[in-house]
């Protein structure tokens, strides 16, 4: 093999390396938008706590779900608002690449888990967690689809899963959970229905392409 | 406006171009120009001295003449250039192909950056390492790669979404040429070589030397291009002919295939689940063709299987057994349906991101519904205490598994394209990692085998489970039985469907969230345990 190939393909390799670099890159910002972090949520410098981002997720999910499940020790909603509190700090943990996967499913298990534990069973519960499963394939599939989620504007008008977690979890405080699920139910369906299928039947190049 | 690039630089045995053998007064390269010219422009590419010849066999075509590989790989750049940087086909000019397998790279519907694969050890063509459906190393006969789990079978397609990186990396790859061609070259072209094809009786195939397919897919999978892995349809007829005796062979293969059954055939997805492979595949491709025939589109189809899921919620929720029946049968009505947007998009060949993502939201909307109505019924017939509980956690319990298992997939696309970038002047590939290596599920027994020794090496434990279950991947029952367990959606709704008529609502979601439970545990588990180890 020649030099001068040899010193051209180095060079190209450094290139296509930063190239790489960056498409890695925007994939890991993919996968962060599966988050559906909204408004309140991952605002703080990621890193700022040791060890996987999962692990402690996991953690905040069973303070928060397990205690109130089997109706030990106080009210649902102070668990619950102690393992979201612990979610929110462990969320931005360094995330270890490769356990980011079960980040966005942990988060969904907190957000569903708290609407049942706090709001109990009821047709407005079921309705709301129609609703945001609705919002939380729509992301996913829209990711794997075309490449780009909902637009930012959405996620803050819509809290993201802290926000909504605070509002279920106050309004349980004050013993008005059924009723906030039927309040956000009828507020959050509109916003993440119409948005959706207006992006959807607007027109645009045809696929991001994978 | 896509364009078909063929290249004409294998010769026959004979001598001459191979792609002017002739059978039955047609020579190769006439009748593949016909069947690509249907969706798009054709250039032909061969050596200046063949030019006169080629240009009196396809005199509608524009045939380029070129003086080395690198000119060649050069021409390529510069015609895909001339259709305004679309969709690029490259293909050998002496490829005997029959139209449905053609069409999977070159028609209308496909699109995206792929190549043409076949099953490891396939006679022909150059070795490829599969992991996810991505080509993530690829042999030419200037590189090698270890672990091979299939092989490319020459055609390649570049999509537009590419075209500027694809310029890059086949500038890249011309120099390397010209430098390699300079300095006396390394491929010598024995036939035998790691990029060329097994060693046979040479009456088929391509000389090895000649190859740019291979090289271009080298480039691009090396320069990070994501390049898919297309898979021909079976009974597919698929030859790089070099002799009279080889092209007749493969003529008269292509006169006997009924091509209508193999398209039906085609239409149904290989990997999917039990019930639905033998419980709802055997009969719903029939329908696809109706619905074909009918002019019915795949989106028309979705629509009416999400009515038929409300409808039978509806039926649900009256809370008596026989209605309950009549909820089930609808179930099972919408689900075929189900199967038969898919099918008919693939039958018709009509693919949309919007048809996709309609398809997966009315999945999810027909079972959620179908749960709520669930929960009404139990509630009219009076016995709903805590009913909507468990609807909301069986909702919730889905849901949360779904999401699981598109994050997994989703950071495994991201592995996959930090892992394959690579020097082009390098010969050997790098190999692949352990995280690589795993995920796909061999598609031969050899390459269980040598992934088997790779774990037996490397001792630890979670690794040597992982081998353990790899190698219980080839074992048919077992690969059955693992699907089931998952409990995916066809599964889940012959479940919610027996249990329903069977013992009732609470019933379904009790049987939902302990089976669901359980595969949740399995699969994420040993999820885990591959992240680690």
């Amino acid at each position: 093999m020649s030099t001068s190939a040899e010193g051209r393909a180095s060079e190209a390799l450094a290139d296509r390396v930063a190239a790489a670099g960056s498409h890695g890159s925007a994939r890991a910002r993919l996968l962060a938008e599966h988050r559906d972090d909204g408004v309140l949520a991952g605002r703080w410098p990621t890193g700022a706590v040791p060890g996987p981002e999962s692990a402690w997720l996991t953690l905040a999910v069973f303070l928060a779900l397990a205690p109130p499940a089997i109706g030990a020790f106080g009210p649902a909603w102070s668990w619950v608002v102690a393992g979201t509190a612990l979610a929110a700090v462990g969320s931005c943990g360094r995330g270890w690449p490769r356990l980011r996967w079960p980040v966005p499913a942990l988060l969904r298990a907190l957000e569903y888990g708290a609407v049942l534990l706090l709001a109990g069973g009821s047709a407005w519960t079921y309705a709301l967690l129609s609703v945001l499963a609705f919002h939380h394939y729509d992301i996913v599939y829209r990711l794997r689809l075309r490449g780009e989620g909902p637009p930012r504007w959405l996620g803050i008008v819509t809290g993201g899963w802290l926000v909504r977690i605070g509002v279920i979890a106050a309004a349980a405080a004050v013993e008005r959970a059924e009723p906030a699920t039927m309040v956000l139910s009828l507020l959050l369906a509109p916003a993440y229905l119409i948005e959706s299928i207006t992006s959807w039947i607007a027109p645009r190049r045809a696929s991001a392409g994978r | 406006m896509a364009h078909r690039v063929l290249l004409a630089l294998t010769s026959s045995s004979e001598g001459g171009p191979a792609c002017l053998l002739e059978h039955a007064g047609e020579p190769i390269v006439a009748r593949l120009v016909e069947q690509l010219a249907r969706d798009g422009e054709v250039t032909v590419l061969t050596w200046e001295r063949w030019t006169e010849e080629v240009r009196v066999t396809c005199p509608a075509t524009r045939v380029v003449g070129v003086r080395s590989h690198g000119d060649a790989i050069r021409s390529v750049i510069a015609q895909h250039g001339r259709s305004g940087g679309g969709d690029l086909v490259l293909a050998h000019a002496h490829l005997v192909a029959n139209d449905l397998a053609l069409g999977r790279v070159a028609d209308a519907a496909a699109s995206g950056t792929s190549a043409v694969a076949g099953p490891h050890g396939a006679a022909h063509g150059t070795p490829v390492r599969i992991t996810r459906g991505r080509i993530v190393a690829a042999a030419s006969p200037h590189h090698t790669i270890e672990h091979a789990s299939g092989v490319c079978q020459r055609v390649l397609r570049v999509g537009s979404g590419v075209g500027i990186r694809a310029h890059e990396l086949l500038t890249e790859l011309a120099e390397l040429l010209d430098d390699r061609s300079r300095s006396g070259g390394d491929a010598d072209g024995d036939g035998g070589g790691p990029g060329g094809d097994r060693p046979g009786d040479g009456s088929a195939g391509v000389d090895p030397k000649d190859d740019l397919v291979a090289l271009v897919l080298v480039a691009l999978v090396r320069g990070g291009v994501p390049v898919s892995a297309t898979h021909l349809p079976a009974g597919s007829v698929w030859s790089h002919p070099r002799t009279g005796t080889a092209l007749r062979q493969a003529r008269e293969a292509m006169a006997s295939l009924d091509e209508e059954r193999q398209r039906l055939d085609a239409a149904v997805k290989a990997d999917d689940s039990f019930f639905t492979t033998f419980f709802v595949s055997s009969y719903s491709r029939y329908w696809a063709r109706w619905a074909a025939r009918r002019g019915f589109t795949p989106n028309q189809v979705t629509s009416v299987s999400m009515l038929l899921g409300i409808l039978a919620a509806l039926a649900f929720a009256v809370g008596t057994r026989w209605w309950a029946l009549v909820g089930a049968v609808l179930l099972q009505l919408a689900f075929t349906l189900d199967c038969v947007d898919g099918q008919l998009a693939r039958y018709s060949r009509r693919f949309s991101s919007l048809g996709a993502w309609l398809d997966s939201v009315f999945d999810r909307g027909k079972e959620y519904v179908v749960y709520a109505g669930l929960a009404v019924g139990a509630i009219r017939a009076g016995h709903g205490a805590g009913l909507w509980l468990l609807a909301g956690a069986a909702l919730a319990l889905q849901t949360f598994r779904h999401i699981l298992d598109l994050g997994y997939a989703e950071q495994q696309l991201a592995d996959v394209d930090a892992a394959v970038v690579q020097p082009l002047a390098v010969r050997a590939d790098r190999g692949p990692s352990f995280w690589e290596a795993t995920p796909e599920p061999a598609p031969a027994l050899t390459s269980i085998r040598a992934f088997d020794a790779t774990a037996a090496r490397e001792a630890s434990l979670p690794r040597r489970v992982i081998g353990w279950l790899r190698q219980a991947e080839g074992v048919g029952v077992l690969r059955w039985g693992k699907r089931i367990v998952v409990l995916p959606i066809g599964e889940r709704f012959a479940l919610i469907s027996v249990v329903a008529v069977a013992a009732g609502p609470r019933a379904v979601f009790v049987a939902l969230l302990v089976w669901g439970g359980v595969a949740t545990a399995y699969t994420a588990g040993g999820r885990v345990v591959r992240s680690i180890a």
